[in-house]
């Protein structure tokens, strides 16, 4: 029986159970198209279920797909697999068990479907169809407006985590095995000689394997990085692991007591911490795998036939040749500078190149730079003047990754501590010669099983996991561990203003202007903005009561006047002063004219991206400077810091990308966390200490970002910032104790108090008690928010 | 004591025939898609029904 669940509460969206900043559709119910588009979807398909299975723990906001951007090699593969039994795909946007849900009854409901294997966590699909009838491009068409992509498999290698997951998974079978070995001799085996020696042998060899199989991974990394002459935490867990070992075998050897319980314990703990940390990073960037850059992008080329007439053919960019026809339909961008053909004029967005928030008009034959993004109504015909190789927009897309050889401060304090580690063990040794060499090695050993860095290996991962997790259930992506390193160290927020800040939407500054309307007006402007997709159409409809649409109605739009509309005799128009009143005067705004003479007069504002105002004392309280860097006009920067009534540092507009980055660079580069979409900010995101970018508008500078948010709500970038610095303060916290259990624990080691007995009860609880630590800390976070 | 033994080889038996299956269900891939085995007990019988 469908099932649909009540929101929890008004300020919730039905869909994805984020807070409503900006209420959206019928009651206000969705906080964005996105989401309601998917709600309407999955209601009418009667896939309600879908709320009852993912219950509190909802998706980020849905971004349903349009056929436009299926890429050229979804499109091949899509037509490759017709006929295949047996089909293994990539799927992109799976959160949680309702998706998986979802996904697989929208499987059965294509005819021919047998089964689906749904794997969220690598964004895989196995399917097994009936070749003849189950149709693939159906379902992968119902997918997209779900907002899931699917598509080709990318030939990656297995995922590291897997690896890690099986030597996890014996590693703590043998130390299981040893640690109940070790319980008969902590019980008195003693007295039983024969049944002592077996049990220590066999105790030998769990231990033996299970440093091949389970410390590996550390010594790999360790040799790795001694060749590379860096200082990691891998070092002292790799030597603490070889030096145990072989203390514990000479030991056993002497017939003195050995250490394989603690040693073992020790591996199965940082192997745990070690899939955990691996597992996080994977998880996240497997969910941004479509913004891989330019790769796939098609564009719509123009072909003229032989037998007269024209086809479109859908090609490569980097078969893009300068001379080419490119058809450009709305929405889509141009990617190499070219011509506009005639005889029709273009509306170009360059908000995301130059961070101009109000379209261009490009007459016929006028230039349309490389980026420009067609807002008009209609498709336009562009012709190349250079192929893809040579285009700017190449140069700064195909941009390597930020570089992420950030040692961190845990490699400065493996830089101290690796060191002290050997030269303590060195000097126990040496210390404890004269009392015998099976005594010396005997606390040689105990030093360094006690110093194992138990803190660093199991908590941090730990710790950062759990903020991986909190932020990726708000939708916030962390793509580089260099994230909890520096933000810290951030001290000033920068932010762009145009898609960033504001969402590239428009509002009505006073929208009762419309109850003074007469009921003709009323009607001729609903006309008017009902068949007009412009950015002012689409802000006056959304703020008139519902209506009725008349047929057989045309309106005339005319890129960058306005719209015009014919009642009989009368001429209404809706646009600039210039093209709506006869006589122009000193009109600002958006003019609604009967026949030339003024009816209204409509102010708009730029929609802010959620509650700037308390983003912005939110991030001043953590002490942090605020700036806006714009790229748009300085009027405009002024404007909207007027109306959100924001506190900034500074606060500049028509800044190039040039002097965007010059600005992050003054104002301390690494101390700067840069926000920005545009492509104009590339630069500066690229200088700056982190970066984070909204993940609407056009998907690819995410790529190189060290997070990703959801765009539509500036909120995340608050919740970003607090995980980070919070997670550094619980690691500190954990650091605190570590340092303060080694210093015991290593002076009674050199004291030659630490037996086996001993070790195997200290490091299990400091581990206790380190992770409660973490746990404590969360918990203490979640209170503050 | 001859039990001891006895039982000592036979719990590392089980364990080394746990890990092998362990190893397999990993490299199944089994882990993966958790989520979906969650939902085995919702699943119809006949998956075409609803």
């Amino acid at each position: 029986m469908p099932l649909t669940l009540a929101p929890e509460s008004r300020e919730d969206c039905i869909h994805c159970g984020s807070p409503i900043e900006l209420p959206v559709g019928p009651g206000g119910s969705f906080c964005c198209h996105g989401c309601e588009t998917v709600h309407g979807l999955i209601h009418r398909e009667g896939f309600d279920q879908y709320y009852a299975i993912a219950g509190e723990r909802r998706s980020p906001p849905a971004v349903p797909l349009t056929s436009e951007e299926v890429t050229g090699a979804e499109a091949k593969w899509l037509q490759d697999m017709k006929g295949r039994g047996v089909v293994e795909a990539d799927i992109q946007g799976i959160h949680c068990a309702a998706c998986v849900w979802l996904v697989e009854k929208s499987f059965q409901r294509i005819d021919g479907a047998f089964e689906v294997q749904c794997n969220p966590a690598l964004g895989r699909v196995h399917l097994t169809v009936d070749g003849e009838k189950f149709e693939l491009d159906a379902w992968a068409a119902l997918l997209r407006r779900f907002g899931y992509r699917l598509g080709p498999p990318t030939d990656e290698e297995e995922a590291a985590s897997t690896g890690l997951l099986w030597r996890l998974g014996v590693s703590a079978a043998l130390s299981m095995n040893v640690m109940l070995i070790s319980i008969g001799f902590y019980l008195g085996m003693e007295q039983a000689p024969q049944l002592h020696r077996v049990f220590s042998w066999v105790a030998l060899v769990l231990t033996t394997l299970n440093v091949g199989v389970g410390g590996w991974p550390f010594f790999q990394s360790a040799l790795v990085l001694v060749r590379a002459r860096v200082l990691h935490l891998d070092l002292p867990i790799a030597l603490g692991i070889l030096g145990s070992f072989v203390g514990s075998v000479l030991a056993l050897w002497w017939g003195r007591e050995a250490y394989f319980d603690s040693l073992s314990m020790f591996i199965t703990l940082m192997l745990a911490g070690r899939f955990v940390q691996v597992r996080a990073l994977e998880r996240n960037r497997n969910r941004l795998r479509d913004h891989t850059g330019t790769r796939d992008w098609v564009v719509k080329r123009l072909l003229e036939r032989e037998e007269g007439g024209r086809e479109v053919e859908a090609v490569s960019l980097e078969a893009l040749r300068a001379g080419d026809v490119l058809l450009v339909p709305p929405g889509l961008v141009v990617p190499v500078e070219g011509v506009l053909r005639p005889p029709v004029r273009g509306v170009f967005d360059l908000s995301w190149i130059t961070g101009e928030s109000e379209p261009v008009v490009v007459p016929p034959e006028g230039v349309v730079i490389a980026g420009a993004v067609n807002r008009g109504g209609a498709a336009v015909e562009v012709e190349a003047g250079q192929g893809w190789h040579d285009s700017s927009l190449r140069a700064l897309l195909d941009r390597p990754p930020a570089a992420t050889a950030d040692p961190g401060w845990l490699s400065r304090v493996a830089a101290v501590y690796v060191p002290l580690v050997l030269v303590l063990g060195a000097g126990a040794f040496l210390w404890w010669l004269p009392a015998g060499l099976g005594r010396a090695l005997e606390v040689t050993t105990a030093v360094w099983v006690v110093s194992c860095p138990c803190a660093f290996g199991i908590a941090v991962p730990l710790a950062r996991e759990i903020a991986l997790g909190k932020l990726r259930a708000r939708g916030v992506l962390v793509r580089t561990m260099r994230f909890f390193e520096r933000m810290p160290r951030i001290q000033t927020v920068a932010f762009d203003k145009t898609g960033t800040l504001t969402l590239g939407e428009l509002d009505l500054v006073d929208a009762s202007l419309l109850q003074d309307l007469s009921p003709d007006a009323l009607s001729a402007l609903q006309q008017m903005v009902a068949r007009s997709e412009h950015p002012v159409s689409v802000a006056i409809r959304a703020a008139l009561p519902p209506g009725l649409l008349q047929e057989g109605v045309s309106t005339l739009e005319l890129p960058g006047e306005g719209v015009e509309y014919r009642a009989g005799d009368v001429v209404w128009r809706l646009g600039r002063p210039g093209f709506a009143l006869e006589q122009p005067g000193m009109a600002e705004g958006t003019v609604l004219s009967q026949d030339g003479e003024e009816v209204a007069v409509f102010q708009l504002r730029e929609r802010a991206a959620g509650d700037l105002p308390d983003v912005f004392r939110g991030l001043r309280s953590m002490g942090l400077g605020l700036a806006i860097v714009s790229g748009d006009k300085v009027r405009r920067v002024e404007q909207l810091v007027r109306q959100e009534g924001l506190t900034l540092d500074d606060a500049r507009g028509d800044c190039s990308p040039l002097e965007k980055a010059q600005w992050v660079r003054d104002a301390g580069g690494d101390s700067v966390l840069m926000i920005g979409d545009g492509i104009n900010d590339a630069g500066a995101l690229s200088v700056a200490g982190l970066s984070g970018v909204p993940v609407s508008g056009v998907p690819i500078l995410p790529a190189s970002a060290d997070f990703t948010f959801g765009g539509e709500n500036i909120r995340d970038v608050l919740f970003a910032v607090g995980w980070g610095r919070q997670t550094r303060r619980a690691e500190f916290r954990t650091l605190r104790f570590a340092v303060a259990y080694n210093l015991g624990a290593v002076a009674a080691a050199l004291a030659g108090w630490v037996s086996p007995l001993v070790a195997a009860i200290a490091m299990p609880a400091s581990s206790v008690v380190v992770l409660a630590l973490v746990a404590y800390s969360q918990r203490e976070l979640e209170g503050a928010r | 004591m001859n039990v001891l033994l006895l039982m000592l080889f036979v719990s590392l038996m089980l364990v080394v025939t746990m890990v092998l299956g362990m190893v397999y269900s990993v490299n199944a891939g089994d882990h993966e898609h958790s989520d979906r085995m969650a939902l085995a007990p919702l699943e119809e019988d006949d998956p075409r029904g609803d």
